[in-house]
């Protein structure tokens, strides 16, 4: 191997830049558009697409402007941010893990949501409106709990965390909630629809409040997400590399786990339990676009759209009835994903 | 710019790894570090990168300790090549390369995109073009082999423009034409670019032939520190070592090689201890590779 420069470079570097690379997000934000325009004007009330113009620009008038502002736009607009912040996480915490199979659940805040969800929903079923913010609060607590039980006293020097650490305290934690959850469904069995419905997740009914409530966690979790991407890129490498190349470990994984928790624990306390996204969202944007570039911005696209679609479907396949958005994530989702596996031979 | 541990004692939970040993590198050295399994080379080159933290004593960095450094300061200064094979999925060479640039780029933006600039892809190209894996750039990771994926953490390494470059057995799981290569690379920084190069080697033969100076550690402290002709003597070989063999600088075509025949040893005899001693079969198998003899 010859150590002079070889002489064939410049030119290929340039096509890290081509358009092509731009074909996948052109398409996600398309289908995104697409599916916030069909969630707006289908439902028990069918509005033609012409009508959506006026309505949104403020000069709508009567029901269908009630409908379209008070009830299916922000309904859309909480899928949208739920499905932007699991995929999010889930990128946060594969990258974190260096575990391609880490999702929210991971860390616990699944679990920590839904035993929140279910003491109150079965005990206090008086409180529901309390809902989100119990959710939310068992989430963090239960992140928090895994992120301690995963540090350990360190030998020389500093202490800290490993990617193992945590997996291992996850499925930890998510075992010892998951016996609780079960405990309680037992104790309150009259409960068990109203609980199961909540699990498989659902944003039935979900309005304006709710979207402020998550809004204020996305901003800040999308950001802290969007500044770290690249210091999480570069933890791949290991953590003594990343640490002499100027990346203080421990404080990116913290701050990492912390966004990751404050996205997903939002997006649990107004959308239930949606599993699915936050696993395989970030794998399908890696097999789209075929890289890691930009997948921070890409998979909140992609999850927001993914979100909005199937809730979507949720509302309107079996209508009046619907079915919880989980399993329509699991339904469609799933062999989709199989699919593109398959054709792709990605990590054989 | 010279590095420098002055009693420096390095405990790993109840292990004491290192004890007071003192060394100063100079700009421009090239020093390898050897010594048996567990002698505290790797724990010596992570201390003085500044990865671990020293119990007692100080590893400077310009009369500055180390700690006193910022991570990104220190970043510019000093670039390790680590043991760790680790490998960031669906990444191409230039993304992995660039990733050795995050030290000089701004802490808020992205480096991805900073990559476009041109200083960036200056250093990027320079240190691509430097390891020999220009041609490479647009290839994934995964479809490397060993040795390209070595030349590629190398060369992320030196997109960090490092002073002083340290590498933890760098030929490991390497064959004889990379690891020579990969060494040849580092005495042409060396010259060309006046880099510090400290890297810790188990391959003695290899170290006399490519380093001017070597350091031999045994049990956490320094047996000897000089050039090779003075440190790899028979009675540190078998001191530290554990091996009978000798340093051969006479032969020609391989200056530096380590052997026990006694055909070599003719041209630099042993001392008087291990020169009593019989070469059995079991011995024999121990030799150190030769790599002109393949």
């Amino acid at each position: 191997m010859s150590i002079a420069a070889a002489p064939h470079h410049a030119s290929a570097s340039q096509a890290t830049r081509s358009p092509r690379r731009l074909i996948a997000p052109a398409a996600i934000v398309l289908v995104l558009t697409l599916g916030l325009a069909m969630s707006l004007t289908l439902g028990a009330v069918r509005l033609p697409f012409a009508e959506l113009w006026p309505i949104l620009t403020g000069n709508g008038e009567g029901a269908a402007e009630r409908i379209v502002l008070h009830a299916r736009l922000p309904r859309a607009l909480v899928a949208l941010l739920a499905g932007a912040n699991l995929a999010v996480a889930g990128v946060l915490l594969q990258g974190v893990t260096r575990n391609p199979l880490a999702d929210p659940g991971i860390i616990g805040v699944t679990a920590g949501a839904g035993m929140a969800a279910t003491i109150v929903l079965a005990a206090f079923p008086q409180a529901a409106h309390a809902l989100p913010l119990a959710a939310f609060l068992g989430a963090m607590a239960s992140a928090i709990f895994v992120y301690a039980v995963s540090w350990t006293p360190g030998s020389a020097g500093k202490g800290g965390t490993s990617p193992v650490r945590m997996v291992l305290a996850g499925v930890a934690v998510n075992a010892i909630l998951g016996a609780v959850i079960g405990v309680l469904i037992t104790a309150f069995a009259d409960r068990i629809p109203a609980v199961m419905f909540w699990t498989a997740g659902s944003f039935n009914g979900r309005g304006w409040s709710h979207l402020w409530q998550v809004l204020p966690y996305s901003i800040v979790g999308l950001t802290i997400a969007y500044i770290l991407r690249s210091r999480v890129r570069i933890l791949e490498l290991g953590d003594d590399t990343a640490s002499t190349m100027g990346i203080s470990v421990e404080r990116t994984r913290l701050l990492a786990f912390a966004a990751a928790a404050l996205l997903a624990g939002s997006a649990a306390s107004v959308a239930g339990l949606v599993g699915f996204v936050g696993l395989v969202v970030p794998h399908l944007v890696r097999l789209a676009m075929g890289s890691n570039r930009l997948i921070v911005p890409v998979s909140a696209f992609a999850g927001g759209a993914m979100l909005l679609w199937a809730d979507l479907a949720a509302r309107t396949v079996f209508a009046p009835s619907e079915l919880p958005v989980g399993v329509v994530t699991g339904l469609i989702g799933g062999p989709y994903f199989i699919v593109l596996l398959y054709k792709s031979g990605w990590l054989k | 710019m010279t590095l420098a541990a002055t009693s420096l004692t390095v405990d790993l939970g109840p292990r004491r790894v290192l004890q007071h040993v003192d060394l100063a590198i100079a700009p421009r050295e090239m020093v390898a570090i050897v010594g048996p399994n567990g002698s505290g080379k790797s724990t010596l080159l992570r201390t003085l990168a500044g990865l671990l933290k020293q119990t007692k004593g100080e590893v400077t960095l310009d009369a500055k300790p180390l700690h006193r450094y910022r991570k990104r300061a220190l970043a510019r200064r000093r670039g390790l090549l680590a043991q760790s094979a680790d490998m960031p999925q669906l990444t191409t060479v230039r993304e992995h390369v660039a990733m050795g640039r995050h030290a000089h780029a701004s802490p808020i933006a992205g480096l991805f995109r900073s990559s476009g600039q041109a200083s960036h892809s200056r250093a990027i190209n320079a240190a691509m073009a430097r390891c020999g894996i220009d041609h490479l750039a647009d290839r994934r990771m995964e479809a490397l082999s060993g040795g390209e994926r070595q030349r590629v953490r190398l060369a992320t390494t030196l997109a960090q423009q490092p002073d002083i470059l340290m590498l933890d057995e760098p030929l490991n799981g390497l064959d004889i034409e990379h690891q020579l290569s990969l060494l040849d690379l580092l005495a042409d920084l060396n010259t060309a670019s006046g880099t510090t190069v400290v890297c810790v080697m188990h391959d003695l033969g290899l170290a006399l032939r490519h380093f001017p100076r070597i350091i031999a550690l045994h049990e956490g402290a320094i047996a000897a520190d000089g050039p090779g002709r003075s440190v790899l003597t028979p009675t540190i070989l078998r001191n530290v070592f554990g091996v009978d063999g000798c340093a051969c600088f006479d032969l020609p075509g391989h200056p530096v090689v380590v052997c026990k025949s006694q055909a070599c040893c003719q041209h630099e005899p042993m001392d008087a201890g291990a020169r009593t001693e019989a070469i059995t079969p079991s011995l024999e198998r121990r030799l150190m590779p030769i790599p002109e003899m393949r």
